[in-house]
């Protein structure tokens, strides 16, 4: 048995990183996938707080790369989802701490406990963004309708082409239904017109994703809104399913095409 | 190319400094004997290179992203930095704008290549890419380059001859890049960041991307740059 590697990554801070990750480990692992969340943002550690698991470290990333325990000891069982488990950053430390060699050994040394690994990257391009896709089998960009974060995700696939992990996949978080319909937006067929990679999922901003997040409690574990739905679908996905894009206002309604129209 | 100093070893690698700058050329042999030949090479003459920037040869020889990032720690480690890359191989080429080295082609029959006339000037052959220059890249050519595929914000061509995009150009394209006002750029979707042709700047009208639904071209024409469907302008 040997897990799927995949790291999330998107150049820009801010897009969603790292609760898509809390939640696509979420949305893997209630399809039954033994699954390993890797916080990758060593010296910035969050992806614990989003899955409520920050009281339960003890031992690191860090810890483990260095050798001051074993692998098992650092891997933290969700406390909903047995399959889930969280390999925490260190928060005392900086990017320097682990080497992309490290962190691509650690990755295949993770891949016989489980059936995916799923890499939370930092922000920047970086050393910290260098040890994410070290390891990495795939990558999946995040990114958010705005031009600037398209900008950066454009920048990353390139990136990504050159270090030969094959075209990586694409999902477009926080899209406000509305500012699309008016055209204020950028639209789904936007975004992929530029990056040109495979659409992997398309999320809504929802406000209960923040509220969720805040509890520590990953807003796919049991959210019925409009995001909890869009990142079951993409865990889905990735396991190969098909599974249909939701209508998130894909198509500007009659007003925002006509005014994108009269603005070219 | 008149002045040539340095050296030639038997061994396939061959460190020369002409009027364009430093020259490596890896010819025939082994991959790690030729590696290991550089690595002497460069340490002996570390100091009379040291902060050089060289151009690197490697004709037909199949080259991955591996060999090349070797050849340039290579080059780091004696403070040197690899300008460029000339090569005749569709494989070797792909890998080097892969890692954002610049490339030159060469043809098969003219190793080493004697730079041919264009524009007047004394250039490689063209440059023909199938992929998306993206945010962060750079095309770097000193003849005309042609690219099947976008060219996107952020990314960058230059060329010293003529640019045709067959995709959107989004992205800053310097045409003639060495002050030769007679070149062109053509587009499918001409609307750059900037657009550069020889010695003359213009920029999109701010606002909404224009998408003029028609290939266009741009020239100098009377001080400036014009933009003109390609219909009205054929060469």
């Amino acid at each position: 048995m040997s897990a799927r590697v995949i790291t999330i990554t998107s150049g820009k801070g801010g897009v969603g990183k790292t609760t898509g990750v809390a939640n696509l480990g979420v949305g893997l692992a209630l399809e039954g996938q033994r699954v390993i969340v890797l916080d990758a943002d060593i010296g910035l550690r969050n992806l614990d707080v989003i899955m409520g698991l920050e009281n339960r470290i003890v031992y690191d990333v860090v810890d483990v790369v260095e050798g001051n325990c074993r692998l098992q000891q650092a891997l933290i069982r969700d406390k909903r989802l047995p399959e889930l488990h969280l390999l925490a950053a260190a928060q005392t430390r900086d990017k320097t701490a682990v080497s992309p060699d490290q962190m691509a050994s650690l990755c295949d040394d993770l891949r016989s406990e489980c059936d995916f690994v799923l890499i939370d990257s930092p922000a920047g391009i970086e050393r910290g963004f260098q040890n994410a896709i070290a390891g990495a089998d795939e990558a999946i960009i995040m990114t958010t309708p705005e031009v600037a974060a398209v900008r950066d995700a454009d920048r990353i696939v390139g990136l990504i082409e050159a270090a030969e992990k094959g075209p990586p996949t694409l999902v477009i978080n926080r899209i406000k239904p509305d500012m699309v319909k008016r055209g204020d937006m950028l639209a789904t067929e936007d975004v992929i017109e530029i990056l040109a990679i495979d659409l992997l999922g398309i999320v809504p901003e929802d406000e209960n994703t923040i509220v969720a997040a805040n509890k520590g409690i990953p807003i796919a574990l049991d959210g019925q809104s409009g995001a909890a739905q869009a990142f079951r679908n993409i865990a889905q996905r990735i396991l190969g399913q098909e599974v249909p894009f939701m209508a998130i206002a894909a198509e500007p309604g009659l007003l925002g095409r006509m005014r994108r129209l009269v603005g070219r | 190319m008149s002045q040539k100093v340095g050296t030639r070893t038997a061994d396939g690698i061959s460190i020369k400094g002409t009027k364009e700058g430093l020259v490596v050329a890896i010819g025939e042999g082994s991959w790690p004997d030729l590696v290991d030949r550089l690595d002497d090479d460069l340490r002996r003459k570390a100091a009379f290179f040291h902060g050089a920037h060289a151009m690197v040869r490697v004709g037909t020889r199949e080259l991955g992203t591996e060999e090349l990032r070797q050849v340039q720690e290579l080059l780091s480690a004696n403070q040197m930095q690899m300008s460029g890359l000339v090569t005749s191989a569709k494989k070797t080429a792909e890998a080097a704008t892969a890692l954002d080295i610049p490339v030159a082609r060469q043809s098969d029959d003219s190793w080493p290549l004697e730079a041919k006339p264009h524009h007047g000037g004394e250039f490689e052959e063209a440059l023909f890419l199938k992929r998306t220059v993206r945010s962060g890249q750079t095309v770097q050519h000193p003849g005309d380059v042609t690219i099947l595929g976008d060219v996107n914000p952020g990314g960058q061509v230059v060329a010293g001859g003529d640019v045709v995009i067959w995709g959107k150009l989004r992205g800053t394209v310097h045409a003639g890049a060495v002050g030769d006002d007679s070149c062109l750029v053509c587009a499918m979707v001409l609307a750059p960041t900037q657009l550069r042709i020889g010695n003359h700047i213009a920029r999109s009208p701010e606002g909404e991307p224009r998408d003029p639904g028609v290939p266009e071209t741009a020239r100098v024409q009377g001080g400036g740059i014009i933009v003109e469907p390609w219909s009205t302008n054929r060469p």
